[in-house]
């Protein structure tokens, strides 16, 4: 047992180590210069929503508001069916002649209404921004000098929890800041394989060729990245196109989420197992799809263990005091005999400076200079508490297939 | 080599290295530990066998030479630091059982040898007698009040035995006290407690800790009594000097500075001092 444990803790270690390791090797430098009006692609963005009356006007307002030439960028609506007042809500937009509006009935999943909109797009690019989510006006304009890049054929933005307001959305924002440096080491090795709701944009070249988006255990987004990385379609990360999205407010629904994307993303990689150690698939197909399930891991084994390493004593601290009172005594005497340390606490210890450090870089990617915040320890509590729930159930579901619905 | 290959290999070098630091640095600690634990019982063992000797040099001289400097006071240090060891499993489990029988050895010779000074001597050494057993609830919660008592008490000897300890000595001596009862049980002078006992169900079985609380007592209100005392307002530098049954002494200094002895006779029924 204790064997199996160090390694897989080695693993784990190795995996982290080279995302570190590629997170600091020299990006290309492919943002130079100044974008020329040829530069800027026609660009169509798809919003698909369902029973979105509430957030959709906002998301709407931050794709008109891009600095982008509007005779450039296309805005449609995808009202997959609500029933709620989302039709109605659009209808503001009726005739703006940068935004179309279709309407079409409910078929259960994002995908069908994300394919029924692309038989209508004739753009250069297209892309995908969820209801829930909304731009930063100079997003669509950073991606421009990705795609100068004849081989880029997608571009992916930096994801930010906006305006938390609840303990679960704060540590949601620290958890999203770790993942920019994810996303920025995986973006260094061209080793992206999910390509998020909020704000991707690719080459309609892509749908033309590697054919619509596919039924993909609710995770579409993680299935279309493969299909890509399969065919050696190069797929880029804008850290400078900042995208703010809303976590869930409440426990059930982070869960069901949560179960959703691990559920998709063991399944998806377990399809395309194919790239698994291929020469040609490099990094991602030797390390980062093979161990990437490892990542998962390393919150919900050793968030856990090191949080009840540092709970442990406090319990034994108190059961003292209930029996024998409290009695502070202050000792200058310091003996390094009762320093102790084993192995998995000093690991714990270095995985939680990794977990840190990680997130620091990560907020540099966009700027933001906060370093000790309360998100950190919210986001500790979360992945000890909750994290291993929804890792569970996924795991449980991908091993007998049972599939999440999809809201 | 290409780049990719290159990369993975540093990638593991650096792992294994940090995995070697750890695990090289446990060690470190670990050994430090041992080093202080046997250390620690090498100057038990020479604290023991120079008490003896000095015991048997000084058979036939008056105890005060002896006093209580003749035990070794490390004996607690050690098993703090054994029991802490074997908590945090900073020493194999093996190592630890093998100097826990080097402990209970020690605490048998240390527990004797204090009897035999006390005989001869006609002195009295408070000891408790612990034993304990592994997977106890009631046991751990024993071990927090007797570790209460050392800091409130230290000249309080505490033995604890471990009774799943495979040792012959261990048996022999738990045999003295017929043990039959689960743990924990503890033993003071020769009566024998079993179950759980509080801090304050502990105190109240030592003589000593009633006698000492009692007599502080009892001076605390001679002293009030002294102070409210009209003839004794004049003179300076009230001492108190002994204890001895209801008797206390006092010395003091009258009014040409001459010091003299004073006896207070406590009346135990009325509650109150008379002196000559």
């Amino acid at each position: 047992m204790d064997y199996f444990f160090y390694v897989f803790l080695f693993i784990t270690l190795y995996f982290e180590i080279f995302l570190l390791i590629s997170f600091f090797e020299k990006d290309e430098e492919q943002n130079k210069g100044t974008l020329l009006s040829e530069d800027y692609l026609t660009v169509t963005i798809m919003v698909p929503c369902f029973n979105e009356e509430t957030t959709v006007l906002r998301t709407i307002h931050s794709l008109k508001d891009l600095e982008y030439p509007k005779e450039k960028l296309k805005i449609m609506i995808i009202d997959d069916g609500s029933t709620d007042n989302t039709w109605s809500v659009i209808q503001v937009f009726k005739n703006d002649p940068q935004i179309v509006l279709i309407q079409k009935e409910n078929e259960g999943s994002k995908f069908a209404a994300l394919n029924h909109a692309l038989e209508y797009i004739d753009s250069d690019l297209v892309g995908v921004l969820d209801a829930d989510s909304w731009v930063s006006p100079n997003a669509l304009t950073e991606y421009m000098y990705f795609f100068r890049d004849p081989e880029v054929m997608a571009t992916i933005p930096s994801m930010v929890i906006a305006e938390p307001d609840s303990i679960l959305r704060k540590a949601q924002k620290a958890e999203y800041d770790v993942g920019l440096f994810a996303r920025k080491a995986f973006a260094n090795i061209n080793a992206i394989y999910i390509t998020p709701g909020p704000f991707s944009v690719f080459r309609k070249y892509v749908f033309d060729t590697l054919g619509p988006y596919k039924e993909a255990h609710h995770t579409e987004d993680a299935e279309i990245a493969l299909r890509m990385q399969k065919n050696f379609y190069k797929i880029a990360y804008s850290e400078r196109s900042v995208v703010y999205t809303v976590g869930p407010k409440h426990l059930r629904p982070l869960i069901k989420q949560r179960v959703r994307w691990v559920y998709g993303f063991i399944k998806n990689v377990f399809d395309y197992r194919g790239l698994f150690f291929k020469k040609e698939y490099k990094e991602l197909g030797s390390i980062i799809l093979p161990l990437g399930i490892f990542r998962v891991f390393i919150t919900v084994v050793l968030f856990p263990l090191s949080m009840w390493l540092i709970i442990i004593p406090w319990i034994k601290y108190f059961k003292k005091i209930a029996i024998v009172g409290y009695n502070p005594e202050f000792s200058w005497t310091f003996d390094w005999f009762y320093v102790h340390f084993d192995q998995v606490q000093i690991f714990s210890v270095i995985g939680i400076f990794l977990v840190i450090f990680t997130m620091w870089v990560g907020r540099e990617l966009i700027g933001d200079k906060r370093k000790y915040t309360i998100d950190i320890l919210y986001m500790f509590i979360m992945y000890t508490f909750i994290a291993p729930l929804w890792l569970i159930k996924s795991s449980w579901n991908a091993l007998w297939s049972k599939k999440e619905t999809w809201r | 080599m290409n780049k990719e290959k290159k990369k993975y290999i540093i990638v593991f070098i650096i792992t294994v290295g940090i995995f070697l630091g750890v695990f090289a640095l446990v060690e470190f600690l670990d050994s430090k530990k041992r080093e202080s634990i046997s250390s620690l019982q090498r100057s038990i063992t020479m604290d023991l066998i120079a008490s003896e000797t000095q015991f048997e040099l000084l058979k036939n001289t008056p105890c005060k030479a002896i006093g209580g400097s003749i035990l070794s006071r490390q004996l607690g240090d050690l098993g703090e630091k054994l029991s802490y060891a074997e908590e945090t499993q900073g020493i194999k489990k093996e190592e630890i059982i093998e100097l826990k029988k080097y402990y209970s050895l020690l605490q048998v010779k240390d527990y004797l040898l204090s009897e035999e000074v006390a005989q001869k001597c006609n002195i009295d050494i408070a000891s408790i007698i612990y034993f304990y057993e592994q997977d106890c609830p009631n046991c751990i919660k024993q071990g927090y009040v007797l570790n209460e008592l050392k800091r409130k008490y230290p000249w309080l000897r505490i033995y604890s035995f471990d009774l799943n300890l495979d040792f012959s000595i261990l048996e022999t001596f738990s045999g003295l006290y017929e043990i039959t009862e689960d743990a924990p049980i503890i033993i003071i002078g020769d009566k024998k407690y079993s179950g759980f006992k509080s801090v304050e169900e502990v105190e109240a079985y030592i003589p000593d800790i009633t006698f000492k609380k009692e007599l502080e007592k009892i001076k605390l209100a001679s002293k009030v009594f002294l102070e409210q005392d009209e003839k004794f307002s004049v003179i300076k530098d009230i001492t108190f000097v002994s204890y001895e049954g209801d008797k206390i002494f006092y010395t003091y200094k009258d009014e040409k500075g001459t010091l003299k002895d004073l006896v207070l006779q406590f009346n135990r029924e009325k509650n109150t001092f008379s002196y000559n």
